[in-house]
C-alpha cells in the first residue's frame, strides 16, 4: 500500500509503524511519529496499524527561536 | 573564543551584582534571558553565543527529516552539550490541534513538559492567532504541559492565558525578526502593570541589548530573542552584550528610578556658586 511520509507519496510493504520507522532508515534516530496529524507514542509503534494513505510526520530535533 | 568575553562581568561594590534567580514553573533560573538557537553561522558559533549570554533556557523545534539528514542528531548534540534547559516551541502550527500534536511530541523526544506555544494566525508578521491560541492553552494545561504563551501585548489575550494557568506569559516587543524593539511600550506597561502576579517575558522583535534593557527597567521578567543574537556581525559579542543589558535593566528596575520632571534641576549645588552678585537696583 502507499502513505504519505513527511509529505512524500512511497510505497510500504508493512502496516506496523515501527517497522515502516525502521524500513525508512529513522530505527536508530532519534524522532517523534504523528498519524494524520494525531501523535503517536513510541510506546506504541509495535502495535500501531497504518492504513492505506494515511498521511505520517517523522520529527527530529531542529534549531528554534 | 576568548575567555573574557564570557566571563566579563560589571565591578561592583559588594552585594549590588548579587546572583538575582527567579523561579519559572518551580524551577530556579539565573538569567533573564532566554535564547533561540536558529539562524546562527554554525553550531559552534551558536554555542559559543550561548555560554556569552549567561542564558539557561534555550529554545528548538521539530521539523521533518531524512534519514540522511541524521535525524537532527548534530544540532541535537550541540545543544544537549550546552547543559541549558529546554524550551521546545510550536513554531509553525496554525491551529490548536496541530500545537497539541507537536506539544506532545516534543514532550516525547525532548522530556521536558516546558512548551513555547506558538499558534500563527498571519503569515505576514507571524502574528499569534488569540482564538487558536487561547484554545490550544485550555488543551495543553490540562495535559500538564508547563505554558510558555507567546502572544501579541492584547491585555485581555494576556489575562486569559493566565486565566487559564498559564504562569509564564510572553508578549511581543514587534514582530518576530523584525529586531524594531517595543512598538507599543504603553501596552506593556499596562500589561505589567494589570498583570503584576504572572511572569511576563518579552519574546519576538528586539534587535538592541538597549531595547532588552528597557524592558527589564519596566519591570518585566525575561526577554525571550535569537535573531537580534544570530544574526548580528558577531553573535558570539551581541549575545555577550544582551546578558549584560538584561543585568543592567533588572539592576535598575531594583533600584527604582527617580521620577521624570518637565523642568531643570541642576544636579550641582547653587550655594556658594562663584562669581554671582545680588543686583540692587
Amino acid at each position: 500500500m502507499h502513505v504519505f511520509v513527511n509529505g512524500d507519496r512511497i510505497r510500504i510493504d508493512t502496516d506496523l509503524l515501527a517497522e515502516i520507522v525502521e524500513a525508512l532508515g529513522f530505527g536508530d534516530r532519534k524522532v517523534v511519529v504523528a498519524v494524520n496529524e494525531t501523535f503517536v507514542a513510541k510506546t506504541e509503534w509495535r502495535s500501531y496499524q497504518v492504513r492505506s494513505e494515511d498521511r505520517l510526520d517523522i520529527l527530529s530535533a531542529m534549531q528554534g527561536g | 573564543m576568548s575567555e573574557a568575553l564570557v566571563n566579563v562581568d560589571f565591578p561592583s561594590p559588594a552585594g549590588v551584582s548579587e546572583p538575582d534567580p527567579w523561579q519559572v514553573y518551580g524551577q530556579t533560573l539565573q538569567s533573564r534571558l532566554l535564547l533561540g538557537t536558529a539562524r546562527y553561522p554554525s553550531p559552534a558559533v551558536m554555542a559559543d553565543a550561548v555560554k556569552a549570554s549567561g542564558a539557561d533556557v534555550l529554545t528548538l523545534s521539530l521539523r521533518r527529516q531524512s534519514p540522511e539528514q541524521l535525524g537532527g542528531g548534530s544540532i541535537w548534540d550541540h545543544i544537549k552539550g550546552l547543559g541549558c534547559r529546554l524550551l521546545p516551541n510550536t513554531a509553525g502550527c496554525h491551529s490548536a490541534k496541530e500545537a497539541v500534536t507537536l506539544a506532545r511530541m516534543s514532550r516525547e523526544i525532548f522530556e521536558t513538559d516546558w512548551l513555547k506555544l506558538e499558534v500563527t494566525g498571519d503569515d505576514y508578521n507571524l502574528q499569534p492567532d488569540p482564538y487558536e491560541l487561547i484554545d490550544a492553552a485550555r488543551q495543553l494545561v490540562k495535559l500538564s504541559f508547563k505554558v510558555f504563551a507567546y502572544t501579541t501585548d492584547d491585555l485581555v489575550v494576556c489575562t486569559r492565558l493566565r486565566d487559564l494557568g498559564c504562569e509564564v506569559v510572553m508578549p511581543w516587543g514587534a514582530p518576530i525578526g523584525t529586531g524594531k524593539g517595543l512598538t507599543d511600550p504603553y501596552a506593556l506597561e499596562t500589561l505589567r502593570a494589570r498583570l503584576p502576579d504572572v511572569s511576563l517575558v518579552v519574546d519576538a522583535g528586539l534587535g538592541l541589548p538597549s531595547h532588552a534593557a528597557r524592558v527589564l527597567e519596566m519591570g518585566f521578567d525575561g526577554v525571550l530573542l535569537n535573531t537580534a543574537v544570530a544574526r548580528a556581525d558577531d553573535p558570539v559579542r551581541m549575545a555577550a552584550a544582551f546578558g549584560k543589558a538584561v543585568a543592567a535593566g533588572r539592576l535598575a528596575f531594583k533600584a527604582g528610578a527617580m521620577a521624570e520632571s518637565e523642568t531643570a534641576h541642576p544636579s550641582t549645588p547653587v550655594v556658594g556658586t562663584p562669581f554671582w552678585q545680588t543686583t540692587n537696583e
